[in-house]
This record gives C-alpha cells, structure tokens and sequence, in this order.
C-alpha cells in the first residue's frame, strides 16, 4: 500500500504573535480546510516540537486536543531539528502497518519569545554536554564542520555566501518566508562572525511557525484529492551525539546513509531528483548534504554551486522555499515545511518559484550537528 | 603526546558563562583519539590559528568537569 500526501498547511514563519498552541491548532484546521476534512475524519495526529524550553509547554498532545476542541489521538516526537522528518517517518509507518488509513503531522516550535542568549543555550541541548561545557554553540560546531572543509576541500567564505544568497532570492517568491529581502556575496561576507568563519548571513533565523501535511493510504487520498503525491521512500539514520565521536568533520554519515536507504527504496537516484528541500541550518549545511545526498562527489559541492546548477532553474534546484536560510527555522516545523514545499512543486502550485516539469522531489532533514538524519522521496 | 588542530572556531555569540571571543576546537592525538578543545590564546589571534597546527592538551579542573585546553606550540 502507498502512502501518500493528500494536502499540506503553512503558516507564515518569523516572529510571531500568537502562542504554541494556537499556531498549532490554526494550522491543523488550515490543513483540514486544505483536504476539505472534520477532525473526526483523521485517525491520529503527530506533533513534531523540539524543545519545551521555549514555551514552557510540555504535553503538546493534550495542547493540540484543547487547540482543536476535540479529542483524539496525538503523539508528539522529538528528534531536534530532525523532529518533523521522524514524525512524518512514523506517520508513514502507521499507514504502510494498515493500522490507520489518514494522518495528520503537524511540526510547531515558538523560539522568538526568549532572548537570543537563552536560545542559544536551549539550542545548544541537541549537542553534546562536553561540547556545552567547552561553550561550543550550534553554530560553533557547524563552524567547526565549515573550517575542515575549507582546509580538505578548498571551500571558500564566497562559496558558502551564494548558498545564502540563492535561497534569500527564492524566498521573495513565498509568501510564507520569514525574510522576503534580497542580498549580495557582499551582504553576507560583510556580516558580522557568529562563530568563524560562519557570519551572521551564513545563519538561519530564529522563527516562530507551524507546518502540517495529511498522510494517507491510496484509497483515501483518491477520495482527498485529484492529484496524490506518493511517498516513495523515507528513511532515518541515528548518528552519534558528539562531533568528536564521527571519523570525518566534512561529512554527516546519517545523510549519507538515510540517503541510500531512501534511494533504495524509491528506486530511484540522485540523478533523477528534480528538486530538493535540504536542511541550511548553516550555509555548510546545504553544501555538506549536497555531496552528501549523492547530488556530487565530496568537495565537488562548491562547483555546484558555482556553475548555478541549484538555482531554480539549474540541474537540480536546491530549496525554492528558501530553505531554512531564508524561509525560517522554526526547528519542530521545519522537517513538515519541506515536505509542504516539495508537495507543491510536484503539484505545480508553486508559483512563481515552481520547478519545470518537477516529478520527483527530495527532502533531507537534518537533527543536530548531524546526530539524526531523515531522508524522504517524493513523486507525483 | 603531540596533538593536532584539525579545527577550530572564534565563537563571538557565546554560551553563557563565556564571553565573546574565545576560540573552540577539535584536537586529534597521534593515535587518533579526539577531543573538544578551547585553545589557549593570549588576545583574539585567528590569524595565528590554522588546522593542523600542533600542540599539548592540558585539564583545566572547573567545578563541575573539566576543560580540555589546547596549547599551540608557536
């Protein structure tokens, strides 16, 4: 039995006024207005959320029910940045069992509410307790990914500048980005250190946002909508916590393994992939997986780049959402977000920043400094 | 025993209790055993700091754990 998706919700990412629950909860009914739904019609909810800490809100299952004025079924799932990829993973799970035949994941996370130096620290949870202590922050340790590559590979500040410039240009064309601003190599070299050699442009924001998608099996998404689109193939890889535990800074080995089981799975290859959704945490981030997916061999990523072939209208156009760069990182929403892009583009709804001819999509969608990675593959 | 920068970092947004400044790193000894590293600078001197790099390990005792310091032998 496929699984498919049936219809997708977004809010509008950046700093928000409302709180956790009712950005979950109006995003929930966004989706069953989408697939023209009741929520007694959804046999059970998955709620990705990384971090209490920011809302002080435990217990998002019960929240959602509240939210909702309904009550039903709700687990929530927690993989940090990875969050929404997982819980979309056992969403897909659920379905394929027949244990269920329509599921909701939604992914929320409201960050802006806590000063940037509590934020800092909340994010810092998803790392090690030795790299905390060694006060390296999320941004330390991608710098530290970002510094060996330049030094293996002869990465370039310029090269990781135009992935932040590309995906701030594809966010003028979402209405849901967080940052609808265009900027220049210029901009983002002359932006002040984060954590060298990664600049303030390098970063993505800290967002406030809610995403959701309805999974479900065949038949019921030929009653949902006229145009499904399959999941072909979605895989999770569990890496180790610290960075001082993998054999290699320029590489992720979750990517790289939930990419070939994915692949397998679809039987389908990088090459065949007309779009992706990849988790820029960090401009590093998107190169690293580049390479890492299987779009180039290791260190060929920067030429990628450089030759336009992720641009929109590239080879293989690399997050015309914007990415989590410039769409937002709202870090329980954003594994869903891809996902609600890559649908999109493969319905041909995407507007202005729709891919040509796009059938098959990819997203990767990143926990931690690499600890978790979930791989899924889409077609229409 | 003889330790290798392979990378490191100027952190300027900190966790606390840091201060702006400090550079983090990860150091590799000759039988491959990594460890996360501050590396011991007098002022801001990225420029003096390069992967690969070598140098001593020391503890620095604090009172919970311990911090690893990277002493670069310019």
């Amino acid at each position: 039995m496929k699984t498919c998706i049936a219809a997708t919700a977004h809010t509008r990412f950046g700093k928000l006024e409302e709180g956790i629950g009712d950005l979950m909860a109006r995003c929930y009914q966004d989706l069953l207005r989408d697939a023209s739904l009741d929520i007694g019609d959804i046999d059970a909810s998955y709620i990705a959320n990384f971090s209490s800490h920011f809302s002080s809100q435990c217990h998002l299952s019960a929240l959602l029910s509240s939210g909702l004025h309904s009550r039903h079924e709700s687990t929530r799932v927690e993989t940090a940045c990875a969050s929404g990829g997982t819980a979309l993973k056992q969403a897909s799970i659920a379905i394929a069992s027949g244990l269920y035949d329509v599921i909701a994941v939604v992914g929320v996370e409201k960050m802006t509410i806590r000063p940037t130096e509590e934020t800092t620290s909340i994010l810092s949870y998803a790392g090690s307790e030795i790299e905390r202590r060694h006060g390296i922050t999320f941004p330390g340790l991608f710098a530290l990914m970002a510094r060996r590559h330049f030094h293996d590979y002869g990465t370039s500040e310029t090269d990781l500048a135009k992935i932040a410039v590309k995906n701030h240009k594809n966010a003028l064309s979402n209405p849901n980005a967080h940052f609808h601003k265009s900027i220049t190599d210029d901009d983002v070299l002359g932006s002040r250190i984060i954590a060298s050699p990664l600049k303030l442009l390098d970063c993505a924001p800290i967002s406030d946002g809610a995403a959701a998608v309805l999974l479900c099996n065949e038949n019921a998404a030929r009653r949902l909508t006229d145009i499904p689109v399959y999941m072909s193939g979605i895989a999770q890889e569990t890496d180790y916590l610290g960075l001082d535990e993998r054999e290699a800074l320029t590489t992720m080995p979750a990517v790289v393994n939930a990419s070939t089981k994915a692949f397998n799975a679809s039987g389908v290859t990088p090459r065949d992939v007309d779009v992706a959704e990849l988790h820029d945490c960090f401009t590093i981030a998107e190169l690293i997986e580049i390479e890492d997916v299987g779009f180039c061999s290791k260190g060929a990523g920067k030429e990628l780049i450089a030759e336009g072939a992720t641009n929109l209208d590239g080879e293989i156009p690399i997050n015309p959402s914007g990415g989590l760069k410039a769409r937002g990182h709202p870090v329980g929403a954003t594994g869903v977000a891809q996902v609600a892009e890559i649908v999109k583009q493969l319905r041909g709804e995407a507007d202005r920043r729709q891919v040509t001819d796009a059938e098959i999509g990819l997203c990767c969608n990143v926990g931690g400094s690499g600890g978790t990675a979930v791989v899924s593959i889409f077609s229409r | 025993m003889v330790w290798t920068l392979i990378s490191y970092s100027e952190i300027q947004v900190p966790l606390p209790p840091f201060e702006p400044g400090y550079v983090v790193g990860l150091a590799e000894d000759e039988n491959k055993r990594r460890l996360i590293v501050q590396v011991e600078i007098e002022k801001t001197l990225d420029a003096n700091i390069s992967v690969g790099i070598k140098g001593k390990v020391k503890t620095v005792k604090l009172p919970k754990g311990s911090l690893n310091v990277f002493v670069p032998s310019f």
